[in-house]
């Protein structure tokens, strides 16, 4: 499940998801981009317990997505199972990964 | 041991995902280890969910057997998965990028990272994939230098 959270800083989206964050889910919002309005995303992990690899290559996708459009792509609050499964695929070299949402809010707005 | 006859549908994952869980939770050896427990739901998870939409194409036409069983001796997971779709080409796998990242090819190369070893052969119109895992040994799935893997694939 996504969730769109209200970000106080301009120009950035806040994507909480919580759950499976797989193939399945990716169902719901797989066409779902970032906006030149709105490069910047930061996607929240914190309550997700489950990822697999169609979720990370649409974490790709977008990273790259907002990297075209001059914004930044990062995660947060990855559970150990998780973060364990981006290091497999060295994915947590590719993303910037925060501990909280706050972390990478100041990254973007320092 | 479990036995699980699924369609081959995205949707019918999640039930394979909480029948594998829960057989997992009867392993004593197992008791709490949830990165293990992961581990194998997820190499389950991939292997199916290649067989959805490679073997099968998407096209929800298709079943998917599964049985798992635990070797006490050995302290080993035995995990075969069956279907009746296309065959698996292994020449068509595309492998992921580990340097910039890449949209797709990290299915099977997570399975082979997780498991001890994964085996695929076709007989006559059915695709066996073999999955085994040694539980109880220590592993360090944190490697720095994550490789490419030479599991005993069988592409006969």
């Amino acid at each position: 499940m996504m969730h769109h959270h209200m970000s106080p800083i301009p120009k950035t989206e806040i994507l909480a998801f919580e759950g499976r964050f797989d193939i399945h889910s990716l169902m719901h919002f797989r066409s779902w981009q970032p906006s030149a309005t709105m490069p910047h995303i930061i996607l929240d992990l914190s309550r997700v317990n489950f990822v697999d690899s169609a979720a990370l290559s649409w974490m790709v996708r977008l990273s790259k997505q907002a990297s075209m459009l001059n914004g930044s792509f990062q995660i947060c609050g990855l559970q150990q199972p998780v973060h364990i499964i981006l290091e497999l695929t060295r994915l947590d070299r590719v993303f910037v990964v925060t501990t909280t949402i706050d972390e990478a809010l100041a990254k973007i707005a320092p | 041991m479990v036995n699980i006859v699924m369609a081959a549908r995205i949707d019918t994952l999640v039930e394979i995902a909480t029948a594998i869980r829960q057989f997992l939770h009867t392993l004593p050896l197992l008791d709490d280890d949830q990165q293990t427990t992961y581990a194998i739901e997820l190499a389950v998870h991939e292997v199916c969910t290649n067989i959805i939409l490679h073997a099968y194409t998407a096209t929800d036409l298709g079943s998917i057997v599964l049985n798992a069983r635990f070797h006490p001796y050995q302290k080993q997971l035995e995990i075969n998965i069956y279907d009746w779709g296309t065959p698996f080409s292994p020449e068509h796998r595309v492998l992921p990028d580990l340097e910039d990242g890449q949209e797709g090819g990290y299915g099977l190369f997570i399975v082979e990272q997780l498991v001890d070893s994964l085996h695929y052969r076709r007989i006559a119109t059915t695709n066996h994939w073999r999955l085994i895992k040694n539980i109880g040994a220590a592993h360090d799935h944190s490697s720095s230098n994550p490789r490419y893997p030479n599991r005993d694939r069988d592409d006969s």
